[in-house]
């Protein structure tokens, strides 16, 4: 492994004390997020405005709106920012925080007897409610998707803040017409939720123009993955992956995302006609299925140096996987509110993860084989996030099918995305090298 | 044999006696993972409604295979094994439900890998309230319905559903007579033995099954009470129909005397009221029931229900436990934590355990620790 030796990875000292209540949460996040950028060589930074963009809205949403709603981050921020309103999902702390202060919350929520098994995203932010740094909701917007611990972490939030009241938008299994329709009905709920507990009514003509810039978003963002079936790929994807996840599971629907989606696009197309990749030689393409590690960028680098490694494909943020895409729209969204949550239906029961996890394993498998076919990817990682059930009783299938259909082989290996106690990232590269070295090998490297 | 021994038999393997004759007299048996998947329509079917268990399963090895033991209840792979192992191959149909990640998935791994004649899978609402989640639901039991009636050849009739709602309700009545000798002072059936006469009922056809429980309630009236028990036990959690926990509280001298739980009084507490067609009755009382941990708004109702229960059964302590891995079972304890001044007793910490323990020791250690400081 002489090559990792040129690589650092990030060392993490997790005996340090931290103080986790008597801090401004939001603002501490704010300055992290802001000082990671900082650190970006200035033509790389504006990758990562998503990021600053989304906690300058929590800060304001958090600041501002009196009758806050807590959502999770399954639930559609179209619907918040279509009531005119900024949405806050607690989860997003999770997303962004500094990796030390996220374990130490997920480690606080166990104390007060949250299930260790419990999703980090889930039990960090219940150890940052246990520390008193959430404020009581007015309300709390709940998806059941993608998985149990959704199901129940609003019920825990709902408890702790002494019932607080709670609206949940319950996911069909399937994909019938029936069940499409059902899951409008939810929205449709939603939105009435939302304007009994802020006190705001929606505005139809906003919502229908959140709506045409979510769609925007998502015709961006599938213009840029199909330029990444191009060889090399043209997107760093690895250095992207974060942006693209919180720019489309908190942000879609805003103004600002548009914008970004569009300059990304730009810079995209430039690097595609030019014939651009990485920084490293592409050698052979990577997919990951399920999740990837947040806690260490230098483990998608040693992949990239070592092997040519590129990740082109990343499950949990391909957010333009959609079955009837490109969905037909009139011109001016001249919808109806019924419509318009048809609309959001469709999408959010086509949003990675959300689609995945909640329905029968023949979609993950179906998708993971379209991926893999459609951008001629060489090996699966799939990464599995050590609390996710659904997900790990898919793998193993999963694998045989992609090597049954496709010849791709698939590595299967456990870590916690955001906690590095669990994988290590040396750790995680000394599992990748035997793999890897295999799949360059049969490549004839 | 008394009725107490035959349904301790029948509750003691999958394939235990009433199988077989059924499976003799070349009738069908339709499997089903969830309590919230009807009985009454399988049966109305004329078809055996059978809950599959993970009953004397010794190891996981192939169902971990598929169902990573990393994160994975073993009640679900503990089945799922049992089905590779063909030890489910009586099964002429399978039901699954979104109960819970783990089994959902087990449920179609089993469908994928070891296969079965029929499968079925029936959406189950997160959610008690509201028209539009009742009328989903309703949806859901007449498509499962047609499904049935077309693979088994089969008409479920009106008349039929309703003498199938009777049968079970007779059933749900004779168990609250079972429990209501658990409120006495001096009860004469034990939370383990109990437990033992449930998972026999969804082992049984369930006219058999009234037969035994009328002549067991008469036994028991003539039974000894248990009198030199140390405290009054409310079992709070999952571990699906292993009575492991129970055995162990009772070994120690504690008595279960109620529980929250659908191997348990959650099945048969409501009965189901006819209230115009029999599948809306069925779709409006299941839905109603007290509610699974896996609603996700159904802790203040199912509060209530365990207060009650407290408050009912006299209960000293309460053991809250579940299976490795439950997240809906783990919030649920989060939140009883949360509240446990207004519940009035002690509340245990939670007791982690696996399906079919090993570890009996260490769960003996927590409940002898518990029993001490709450004995009178």
């Amino acid at each position: 492994m002489d090559a990792q030796s040129q690589i650092q990875f990030r060392k993490f000292d997790f005996s340090k004390i931290l103080d986790l209540e008597d801090i401004d949460l939001l603002r501490h996040v704010e300055s992290y997020i802001k000082g990671l950028v900082s650190q970006q060589p200035e033509s790389f930074q504006w990758i990562l405005q998503p990021y600053v963009a989304l906690i300058e809205e929590m800060i304001i949403a958090y600041e501002n709106q009196e009758h806050i709603i807590y959502q999770n981050g399954a639930v559609l921020p179209e619907i918040m920012y279509g009531m005119d309103l900024l949405p806050f999902s607690p989860e997003a702390l999770s997303f962004l925080s500094p990796i030390e202060y996220l374990v130490a919350y997920k480690d606080r929520s166990f104390t007060s007897y949250v299930p260790e098994g419990m999703c980090t995203f889930h039990s960090a932010m219940l150890g940052m409610a246990l520390s008193n740094l959430l404020r009581k909701p007015a309300g709390i917007l709940f998806s059941s998707v993608p998985c149990d611990s959704s199901v129940v972490t609003c019920q825990a939030l709902s408890e702790y803040f002494g019932g607080v009241s709670m609206f949940a938008i319950d996911s069909p299994y399937d994909d019938s017409k029936e069940a499409h329709e059902y899951y409008a009905s939810q929205i449709k709920g939603a939105f009435q939720y939302a304007e009994e507990m802020s006190g705001k009514k929606l505005n139809i003509d906003n919502l229908r123009e959140v709506v045409r810039r979510s769609d925007k978003t998502h015709e961006l963002l599938y213009q840029i993955n199909e330029l990444k079936k191009k060889k090399p790929c043209p997107v760093l994807t690895s250095g992207v992956i974060r942006a693209v996840s919180i720019a489309m599971w908190f942000l879609a629907g805003s103004e600002s995302m548009v914008h970004w989606l569009e300059k990304f696009l730009a810079d995209v197309k430039q690097r595609a006609e030019k014939g651009i990749g990485g920084i490293f030689e592409e050698k052979m393409r990577i997919a990951w299925v399920h999740t990837s590690p947040n806690f260490d960028p230098a483990i998608y680098k040693w992949m990239e140096e070592r092997f040519g490694a590129i990740s082109v494909i990343f499950q949990g943020a391909e957010h333009t996987y959609w079955p009837t895409y490109k969905p037909r729209r009139k011109d001016d969204y001249d919808y109806n509110f019924h419509e318009l949550c048809e609309i959001l239906a469709d999408k959010n029961l086509n949003t990675p993860m959300v689609r995945q996890a909640r329905g029968h394993i023949d979609y993950l498998i179906r998708d993971a084989v379209h991926w893999c076919r459609d951008w001629h990817i060489d090996a699966v990682i799939f990464a599995g996030h050590i609390q996710c059930r659904a997900y790990w009783s898919s793998a193993q299938v999963l694998k045989e099918v992609l090597m049954d259909e496709l010849g791709v082989p698939t590595l299967i290996y456990e870590l916690d995305m955001f906690d590095p106690r669990v994988t290590s990232a040396k750790q995680t590269v000394r599992i990748f090298e035997p793999f890897l070295e295999m799949v360059a090998e049969n490549k004839g490297l | 044999m008394g009725a107490l021994e035959d349904l301790l038999e029948l509750s003691s393997a999958n394939f235990n006696s009433a199988v077989r004759e059924w499976k003799e007299a070349r009738k069908k048996i339709v499997g089903y993972w969830c309590s919230y998947i009807p009985a009454e329509i399988i049966h109305a079917g004329k078809l055996f409604p059978y809950r599959v268990k993970g009953l004397n399963a010794t190891t996981t090895t192939k169902a971990d295979i598929y169902m990573a033991a990393v994160c994975n209840c073993t009640w679900s792979r503990s089945i799922l094994e049992l089905a590779l192992e063909g030890e489910y191959d009586f099964l002429d149909g399978l039901v699954g439900s979104n109960q819970c990640d783990h089994s959902r998935r087990a449920h179609e791994l089993w469908v994928k890998k070891a296969g079965v004649p029929f499968d079925h899978f029936v959406f189950v609402p997160h959610k008690i309230e509201g028209q539009l989640v009742l009328n989903m639901y309703k949806d859901e039991l007449h498509k499962f319905k047609s499904q049935l009636e077309l693979h088994f050849h089969t008409l479920i009739t009106h008349d039929a559903l309703l003498d199938s709602i009777n049968i079970f309700n007779e059933n749900r009545s004779l168990l609250k007579q079972l429990q209501a000798f658990q409120k006495e002072k001096h009860p004469v059936i034990s939370g383990s033995e109990l437990h033992k006469v449930i998972i026999a009922g969804v082992s049984t056809p369930p006219e058999q099954y009234n037969v035994l429980l009328k002549r067991l309630l008469d036994e028991m009236r003539e039974r000894e009470p248990i009198t030199d028990y140390r405290a009054r036990i409310m079992v709070c959690g999952w571990c699906g129909d292993d009575t492991t926990l129970r055995n162990i509280i009772e070994d120690l001298n504690g008595i279960v005397v109620a529980d929250n739980s659908c191997f348990g009084t959650r099945d048969y507490w409501d009965l189901v009221e006819i209230d115009g067609d029999p599948l809306d009755s069925i779709a409006k009382a299941y839905l109603h029931r007290p509610p699974c941990p896996r609603m996700m708004d159904g802790f203040p109702d199912r509060f209530k229900y365990i207060k009650r229960m407290v408050d009912d059964h006299e209960v000293d302590g309460i053991i809250l436990s579940r299976i490795q891995f439950c997240d809906l079972q783990g919030i649920d304890e989060f939140c009883l934590k949360l509240r446990e001044e207004d519940l009035g007793v002690p509340v245990s910490s939670p007791i982690i355990q696996d399906y079919g323990s090993q570890d009996v020791g260490r769960l003996r250690t927590r409940c002898e620790a518990f029993i001490e400081q709450i004995e009178k």
